[in-house]
């Protein structure tokens, strides 16, 4: 080919040259054929236990049932090797798409404006942080200490340059933040933020509006968290509860769990943030003989316009998995999503109901409200909860460290708890028989 | 028309069966639950198939046709990739279960980060980031955080004008300030200014070599030796690494900390947005600083490592997009040592093909051989009223995603180019094709400009009007409803 | 490129017209045109102090992002809604109807080192 138009590779590099090349070529093996790759894989992949029925674990990552439309469509391959829809003419389907994404997310978190999608729940909540931060100025933010640690650890990597400080607010024995505490905290000093997770970490449904009230009271933007989405089907969220920004992980809306990667963050506010909020959002618009067309909007706000005024950095976002969402919530439909968050509740309900009759679990937090997850303490320690249910074809619930949640007399040991549609009763029944 | 248009009450595509009383549910919870969910669109599963086939159908991937999309490395996606990422043994991992469970996805993790060391002369990886803006926060908070324990007069980031506009929105949000580097008129770092700047404010000078406009900086040895010994340290951006793999290797130039893009350079796809992968490569006095977990290998297991008092902490809830891993681990796996470097050299000399056949049409803004990107310009058709959108426009009638055009923050004197990266994947019979379509387009600007002023004709929307879109803001349905 | 003759221009492209102890505040026509179709003016604080040069607002168009100073020092004690609702105005009327703030002064003489009508047509004869 460079024979054709003249040149040498030789000339063409000769500007590497002079600098440190590599000698010898890389260090790395030889290259595989496809045939000899699918073994290969299958060797490193039979090191990981067999795929589970149903996970007892939660704690950010959920394990639901996906129709099997939902990896069909968001697979197609117009959507999968796209880039950014920058060419509105050739991306109608990745922008229909997301719009479609940003109307469902509007009406499940009840806010008035949705992005196309952040990574994932913890980075949606830090960049809440610092939106939040450019809205008020004030350097402090109160994060409930019972929103999920790695939400809470990201909030502080993203703030920590900017000198923010996250003070935590303290949950009380019912395991809701407490709302003495939350207004004691408030009444301090002045607070750009209060992020509130609920469910929270330990499963337990807050009071949003009651906290909601308290940080307006007090002149600081109100933020919701979510890290199971399935909840957005049965509680209340955003203008309901006096919400300012709705952000929480996705994943539960027919994405695996993919050892945690990659998800689905959302983000969500009020339209009066327009110019505040980071991530792209799609708009509607017509096209030159007035059909109805979509495009990518609100462009100003962004890094490759404003550079380091930019609202956020974010570039890529996660489009495919804001499409994966969009057509699972239509697949499952108003209805059937609403039915899904139900069973969930309902077999967490069940589940507890019989590890409590076996003597060997007992709720900590008595009488909060709980979704599909629940903090329980047990005689039994995790190796021998483990061991017992080896031959259920579960995963087993999540070990909380010790001292994280209060002691119950005689049961050492705390577990997070969860439970939804796939547990069904037989496989339930196993899972009782094995820790009676 | 989206799915709303397409609602018919009481319709569904579910098929489950469900064990539990769902009022006895609600009842749980009287206090917060939602009055029910409304507003999500009821279709069957017939129509939810087409309606989204259609979407797929009328939007342009890389296996729809050639994607020249500079700065972005369009190249095919195998799809052995997307076959072994789907394997359930994958897929179905839960996070935080037990590492034993677990052996075979963080082996897998381990050798890509070994494989991405060996690649890159760099110590030590994370794979947490989630793309390359979020590498690039990632690696400038590594920066922070070290200069905060060392020498923390150093608040300021040097950053190329020609630089894409991530890399100063995420110093910026870093905690650093930025400033800005002009480029010579060769499109290099400009030495002097750079002499000039270098003090002892500065963190670090945040670099894409070859730069943005596809351009090799000669002088990196230079620059590399002045920054570190006037304190700082530099900062790879890896979005234009598919010219270089098995040639040189950014850890051997001196940089000290880099981001891959997965969705560039390994293959992965791009998702029309994401999601993509970003891990950061460090040398080894910064290691200690890489976000936690990190995947360990300890007597044959592999273990995720959290004991890492300097850490600058997570960067998301777990341990980066595995999916996206898995996809670039099998690239690497099958191209091996040599298959990386002629992926390179393959796209390397692409890109000089194009520039040769296109520069008598579009003279190209920099006169010297490049590397995997070239940048062209568009200039001289303004004399016939067209401009270089215009031009971008016709390619789509000619069956071509356009280059990246109207770069932001080009340098002053490359203004109206185009930045066309054809990467190794395609043939010479399609660069071919592609470059007789813009010569046929240029005659097409002289001749018939009002072809180009309307273009695009052919494709399922023309012209989208931007304005608008802003003035008349609607993002979702309820502000449809609002509106209506 | 129009120039309103009875106005005085800043460097960054914004104009002033005196009004009594008031000045108007607007971007010029040579500024719309450069940024393009405006779709957003951003809040001005009634009531807020300013000095020569500090950031007033920011307007955007579909491609760019661009920060307003203020030319002068004073107090704004007006600020155009209407533009806020039509960001379009300033496209269309960038001397007139497109103007953005008024600001009391508190220092007039600052006036005189902006540009006049004239050294303005100069400056950004292109």
């Amino acid at each position: 080919m460079l024979d054709r138009v003249g040149l040498k590779f030789e000339d063409i590099i000769s500007c590497v040259q002079g600098n440190a090349c590599v000698e010898g070529g890389l260090r790395l093996p030889d290259g595989l054929t496809e045939e000899e790759m699918v073994q290969e894989w299958d060797l490193i992949m039979s090191r990981n236990s067999t795929p589970k029925k149903a996970s007892l674990m939660g704690g950010g990552a959920y394990m639901h049932f996906v129709p099997a439309v939902v990896p069909h469509l968001a697979g197609q391959p117009g959507f999968v090797t796209a880039y950014t829809p920058y060419q509105p003419e050739l991306s109608q389907g990745t922008l229909q798409s997301l719009f479609e994404y940003q109307s469902f997310i509007v009406e499940l978190t009840d806010m008035e404006l949705s992005n196309c999608s952040m990574y994932d729940g913890a980075s949606s909540a830090a960049e809440a942080m610092l939106m939040a931060h450019r809205i008020k100025h004030a350097p402090r933010i109160l994060a409930a200490d019972n929103v999920n640690p790695a939400y809470l650890a990201t909030v502080r990597t993203y703030s920590e340059p900017h000198g923010i400080a996250i003070e935590t607010v303290p949950t009380d024995e019912s395991g809701q933040v407490s709302r003495a505490e939350l207004e004691r905290l408030l009444s301090a000093a002045p607070c750009s933020a209060v992020l509130v997770q609920s469910p929270n970490y330990f499963g337990i449904i807050e009071d949003l509006t009651a906290l909601g009230n308290l940080a307006h009271a007090h002149d600081a933007l109100f933020v919701e968290c979510f890290t199971e989405a399935m909840a957005l089907g049965l509680l209340k969220y955003g203008l309901g509860t006096g919400a300012d920004i709705v952000v929480g992980d996705a994943q539960s809306l027919g994405l695996p769990m993919s050892f945690g990667g990659p998800h689905l963050g959302v983000f969500a506010t009020l339209r009066k943030f327009n110019r505040e909020f980071p991530g792209r959002i799609v708009g509607e618009s017509v096209d030159t003989e007035g059909r109805q067309a979509y495009v990518m909007t609100l462009r100003a706000r962004e890094q490759d316009i404003r550079r380091e005024k930019a609202t956020s950095n974010i570039c890529s976002n996660h489009a495919l998995n804001a499409i994966t969402a969009a057509v699972y919530l239509a697949s499952v439909g108003q209805d059937g999503f609403r039915s899904l968050a139900c069973e969930s509740a309902a077999k967490l309900q069940k589940l507890v109901r019989g590890l409590e009759a076996t003597g060997r679990f007992s709720p900590v937090f008595k009488g909060g409200a709980v979704f599909n997850e629940m903090v329980l303490a047990s005689s039994l320690a995790p190796d021998e909860l483990r061991a017992r249910l080896a031959a259920v074809p579960v995963i087993p619930p999540l070990v909380l460290p010790s001292g994280m949640v209060p002691g119950v007399a005689g049961m050492p040991h705390s577990y997070l708890v969860c439970a939804s549609e796939l547990l069904k009763d037989a496989l339930l029944e196993q899972v009782i028989a094995a820790l009676s | 028309m989206t799915l709303y248009d397409k609602s018919v009450a009481g319709r569904c595509a579910f098929s489950f069966s469900f064990e539990e009383d769902e009022a006895r549910a609600e009842s749980c919870i009287p206090d917060y639950a939602r009055a029910g969910v409304k507003s999500l669109p009821e279709v069957s599963e017939l129509d939810l198939v087409r309606h989204f086939t259609n979407l797929a159908t009328v939007n342009y991937g890389v296996d729809t046709g050639f994607y020249p999309l500079g700065s972005c490395t369009m190249k095919y996606n195998p799809k052995i990739n997307e076959r072994l990422a789907a394997d359930p043994r994958l897929t179905m991992r839960h996070p935080l279960d037990d590492v034993s469970e677990n052996q075979g996805v963080l082996q897998m993790e381990y050798e890509l980060k070994e494989s991405l060391e060996e690649i890159t002369g760099m110590d030590d990886f994370t794979l947490q980031p989630a793309c390359g803006a979020h590498g690039e926060l990632t690696g400038m908070l590594i920066i922070h955080a070290y200069m905060r324990d060392h020498d923390p007069r150093r608040t300021r980031v040097l950053i190329p004008d020609s630089a894409h506009g991530t890399n100063p929105a995420s110093a910026s949000m870093a905690g650093f300030q930025v400033v800005t580097v002009p480029s010579d008129e060769r499109g290099g770092v400009d030495m002097e200014a750079l002499d000039h700047l270098m003090d002892d404010t500065v963190a670090a000078i945040m670099l894409t070599n070859p730069n943005t406009v596809g351009l090799f900086d000669e002088n990196i040895t230079r620059i590399s030796e002045l920054v570190h010994a006037r304190g700082g340290l530099l900062y790879y951006d890896g979005a234009n690494l598919n010219a270089l793999m098995g040639l040189i290797r950014p850890g051997d130039l001196g940089f000290d900390v880099v981001h891959l893009n997965l969705h560039k350079t390994f293959s992965t796809p791009h998702g029309g947005g994401g999601p993509g992968a970003a891990p950061v490569g460090v040398k080894q006095f910064l290691a200690e600083y890489l976000p936690v977990p990190i995947v360990v290998q300890r007597d044959g297991q592999y273990a995720l490592d959290s004991d890492r008092p300097r850490s600058i902490g997570r960067m998301s809830a777990f341990y980066g997009n595995t999916g996206v891993l898995a996809r670039a681990f099998v690239y690497i796996r099958m191209m091996g040592r040599d298959g990386l470097a002629a992926a390179s050299r393959a796209a390397v000399i692409n890109a000089n093909y194009v520039k040769k056949l296109l520069a008598p049409y579009y003279p190209p803004a920099y006169d010297r051989p490049v590397m995997h990107e070239t940048v062209l310009s568009a200039k001289g058709y303004d004399k016939y009223g067209v401009s270089l959108l215009d031009i971008a426009k016709r390619l789509m009638d000619y069956g071509y995603h356009p280059p990246t055009i109207y770069f932001p923050h080009f340098p002053p004197h490359a203004e109206e180019v185009m930045m066309i990266e054809p990467t190794e994947s395609e043939s010479r019979e399609t660069l071919d094709a592609f470059c007789d379509a813009l010569i046929r387009i240029s005659k097409e600007a002289q001749e018939q400009p009002d072809l180009l002023l309307s273009a695009p004709h052919n494709t399922v929307v023309t012209r989208v009007n931007e304005t608008y879109a802003a003035r008349h803001l609607v993002t979702s349905q309820r502000d449809k409803k609002g509106i209506g | 490129m129009k120039i309103q003759e009875d106005a005085r221009y800043a460097k960054s492209d914004e104009w002033v017209r005196v009004e009594g102890q008031v000045a108007v505040v607007g971007i010029s026509d040579y500024a719309q045109e450069k940024l393009g179709d405006i779709v957003f003016v951003g809040d001005i604080a009634v009531g807020s102090e300013l000095k020569a040069g500090d950031l007033l607002t920011s307007v955007e168009s579909v491609k760019a992002a661009s920060d307003i100073y203020s030319p002068v020092s004073g107090k704004v004690v007006e600020v155009n809604s209407e533009v806020v609702a039509k960001p379009e105005l300033v496209n269309s009327d960038a001397f007139g109807a497109g103007w953005l703030a008024k600001i009391e002064l508190s220092n007039p003489a600052e006036v005189n080192s902006l540009m006049s009508a004239a050294e303005y047509a100069e400056y950004r004869k292109d």
